[in-house]
């Protein structure tokens, strides 16, 4: 082949020229630290990491509404622990009511103390989160529990609804978050026939009469105790359902963790591999600086003298 | 007898042709780094010799030598692969550059790409569906839905704007196209009549090539030479350029973009791109319409915060135009995140949240985007096998035209002592002369 000098320098020109072109190409790997800077780099993977991108974002999420389902579960299950307690309560106080030893004043007392506990179970049947009544089902921006007095007579009446309230902790994965208030106060549970606070409101009723007598009494009993069986069954049922969060989060909690690395093995450059291939590519454009300066300038012209 | 002085006519053509080999010589030094130069020769021819009678037969005798003529060393063959290689480069090294702009219009993959716009915009639903009495939640999927809807406009905006550089650009390039084969028809003129007088016109020559090789790069061009019945020394030339005639001897005819058909070049890849950025739009648009009706749909069956129902999310009916309803912007209680008409109702906005993954808009989005890069890189693996072949074609070519500064400078050293041979032989022949001259 005929070598010429305008065909050498071109040559020359075009392959320094490819050699600054990886150079650059290693250059913004190293800057950027990932190895896809643009779709074409590697289309697939451009796929696979957007797509891991989602399933992170979503499972953020869901880590999110689950923590957002805890703080639900724990003050429902802090509100139903406080019925239990106060439930626990009115049974001592209502077997000691059911004592023939008492007179009626002692047993009026008993009473007074029952009307307290009860207005504060009252007071429970509203708790809320920020803005939420957690008991209403969801329609929990009104106060799902209301009374009127009349003629030293409450009535209650339940403006809750029983639907539920769900979180999304998955694809097409929700959990409720929610506990049915009404059947807690309101509704009778299996073995008696009245709600819990209409339960309360007889038993102080009775302890007034002073001429109950321990059958009226002991049925009261059994009333609280259906109650209260009811309200256990209920706080299992929370804790149960924090328990499944517990575990889902843990779980999240590694899938974010395997998420993360795959991540960074489709996104990040290997940056010891992009250094040693630069440091070769500078090397190499050394090199080929060096023979240019050599092989360019001298021709015939300069030894014909 | 041989005539009188004519030693002195073959020593002086001697020179002259050395002369004119220097001038030559000198022509492509001073060319050497002209990409476009095709190396010269002065090639040389012995003259008719005369013959005499002498010793009882017909003897021949030399009269020297002279230049029958200066010729360029080009390959048309070469020439022709050259441009057919080159124009597919060019065409592939737009294709490659723009479909990165068309790729870098959704910004993936980054989290600050369109993607994040999507998931925020859904996530926020979830967070609703949790505080659906809440007004800063409501006001945060009013922002969500601004960043998504403002995303569409973006991409769309985008992409129309790279369209119409296309069609801007191919408009540039139509008139330079239509410049140069004005130019090469005034070259095919001086050509002919350089020819028809002997000459060869090389220079004008490298000229014409060096704007077909510019031609080349808008489209496919082919060349066809034919020599004229009548008269030899005239070649007649047709250029045509993406299957039209555009030059025919001294006439040439302008075109328009609708009037040429590439194959390859420049043109092929703009027009290639108005239709693919016109196709990517329209993807966007189908997306942009399927999340507008999907949301919109689940949206109307819902209830506000105030009853509200039969209220859409989106307006618009495609990428340019999507908004979030200004009635929800007024008033974000107007978003319906209630199935039923209870206020602490989420459970419309959980439904919505799901359409991302029911509907699989990352799939959608994802394909969008993967298409791209895909196209992208086999243009770009394309553009590198054009760009390993013209280089290749081209080394052949300058190894065939380009100039060698060393071997000119043997070939001067060669011609210099030519010329002095012959220098040398007119003094011999003085010094003979005046001898015979000295006889008294």
């Amino acid at each position: 082949m005929r070598v010429t000098t305008f065909g050498m320098t071109n040559n020359y020109l075009s392959d320094i020229n490819s050699i600054q072109e990886r150079m650059n190409l290693s250059e913004q790997q190293l800057t950027t630290g990932r190895k896809i800077n643009k779709p074409s780099d590697d289309p697939v993977g451009t796929v696979l990491d957007m797509q891991l991108h989602i399933t992170m974002s979503n499972i953020m999420q869901w880590q999110q509404n689950l923590s957002d389902a805890q703080t639900f579960l724990n003050n429902t299950e802090g509100a139903l622990t406080n019925v239990d307690d106060n439930l626990q309560s009115v049974r001592t106080l209502l077997i000691e009511g059911n004592n023939s030893t008492l007179n009626a004043d002692d047993r009026s007392n008993i009473a007074a103390n029952i009307d307290q506990i009860r207005s504060s179970i009252e007071q429970l049947a509203n708790t809320k989160i920020s803005d939420q009544y957690i008991f209403a089902g969801n329609n929990t921006t009104v106060s799902p529990l209301t009374f009127t007095t009349a003629g030293g007579v409450t009535t209650y009446s339940w403006n809750g609804n029983s639907n539920a309230i769900n979180y999304s902790i998955g694809i097409g994965n929700q959990i409720q978050v929610n506990t049915d208030g009404s059947k807690i106060f309101m509704t009778p549970p299996a073995g008696t026939t009245v709600g819990l606070l209409d339960a309360l409101k007889q038993a102080s009723t009775d302890l007034k009469n002073p001429s109950v007598t321990t059958t009226q009494l002991s049925q009261d009993l059994g009333n609280i105790d259906a109650h209260l069986k009811n309200v256990i069954a209920a706080r299992a049922d929370v804790g149960a359902r924090e328990n499944r969060i517990t575990a889902l989060q843990n779980q999240f909690s590694q899938n974010i963790t395997s998420l993360q690395t795959r991540i960074s093995n489709v996104e990040d450059a290997n940056m010891a591999d992009v250094i040693t291939q630069f440091r070769n590519q500078q090397t190499v454009y050394q090199a080929a600086l060096d023979t240019g300066q050599k092989m360019i300038l001298p021709t015939l012209a300069d030894y014909l003298k | 007898m041989i005539p009188s002085f004519m030693d002195i006519e073959i020593a002086k053509r001697g020179l002259q042709v050395s002369q004119a080999q220097i001038d030559v010589t000198g022509h492509n030094i001073n060319n050497a780094d002209n990409p476009d130069y095709s190396r010269q020769s002065a090639n040389q021819i012995t003259n008719d010799p005369y013959h005499l009678y002498e010793a009882g037969k017909w003897q021949e005798f030399g009269t020297g030598t002279s230049i029958s003529d200066v010729s360029r060393a080009r390959d048309q063959f070469v020439d022709n692969r050259f441009r057919e290689v080159n124009s597919m480069q060019t065409m592939y090294q737009t294709r490659d550059n723009e479909l990165q702009q068309i790729a870098g219009v959704f910004n993936e993959p980054t989290v600050n790409g369109f993607q994040t716009s999507i998931t925020s915009f859904f996530n926020s639903w979830q967070e609703l569906s949790k505080h659906p009495e809440d007004a800063a939640t409501r006001s945060f999927v009013v922002q969500q839905g601004a960043q998504l809807t403002q995303g569409f406009q973006t991409i769309h905006q985008q992409l129309s704007t790279l369209n119409s550089n296309y069609q801007n650009e191919v408009q540039t390039y139509v008139s330079d196209i239509n410049n140069i084969s004005t130019q090469i028809a005034q070259l095919n003129d001086k050509i002919q009549q350089s020819n028809l007088v002997g000459g060869n016109a090389n220079d004008l020559l490298d000229q014409r090539d060096k704007l077909v090789d510019k031609l080349a790069t808008y489209a496919n061009v082919s060349i066809t030479t034919s020599q004229d019945a009548s008269n030899p020394s005239i070649t007649h030339y047709t250029l045509s350029f993406g299957g039209t005639t555009i030059v025919s001897d001294k006439t040439a005819t302008s075109i328009t973009a609708a009037s040429v058909n590439p194959t390859s070049g420049n043109l092929k890849a703009l027009a290639d791109l108005q239709t693919y950025s016109q196709n990517v739009s329209a993807s966007v648009d189908k997306f942009a319409q399927q999340i507008m009706n999907d949301v919109n749909q689940l949206h109307k069956t819902g209830y506000g915060f105030n009853s509200q129902t039969n209220v859409s999310f989106f307006t618009g009916t495609d990428a340019s135009n999507i908004a979030v309803n200004s009635v929800i912007v007024n008033d974000p209680t107007n978003i319906a995140a209630a199935a039923a008409q209870v206020q602490g109702d989420g459970s419309n906005a959980l439904s919505i949240s799901n359409l991302m993954n029911a509907n699989h808009y990352d799939q959608t989005y994802g394909s969008i985007v993967a298409n791209i890069g895909v196209d992208n890189n086999s243009a770009h693996q394309n553009l590198l096998l054009y760009q390993g072949l013209t280089t290749q074609v081209q080394q052949t070519r300058t190894a065939i035209s380009g100039v060698s500064v060393n071997e000119e400078m043997a070939n001067m050293v060669r011609f210099n002592q030519a010329y002095s041979a012959a220098a040398r032989l007119l003094s011999t022949i003085d010094q003979m002369y005046s001898a015979l001259f000295a006889i008294q």
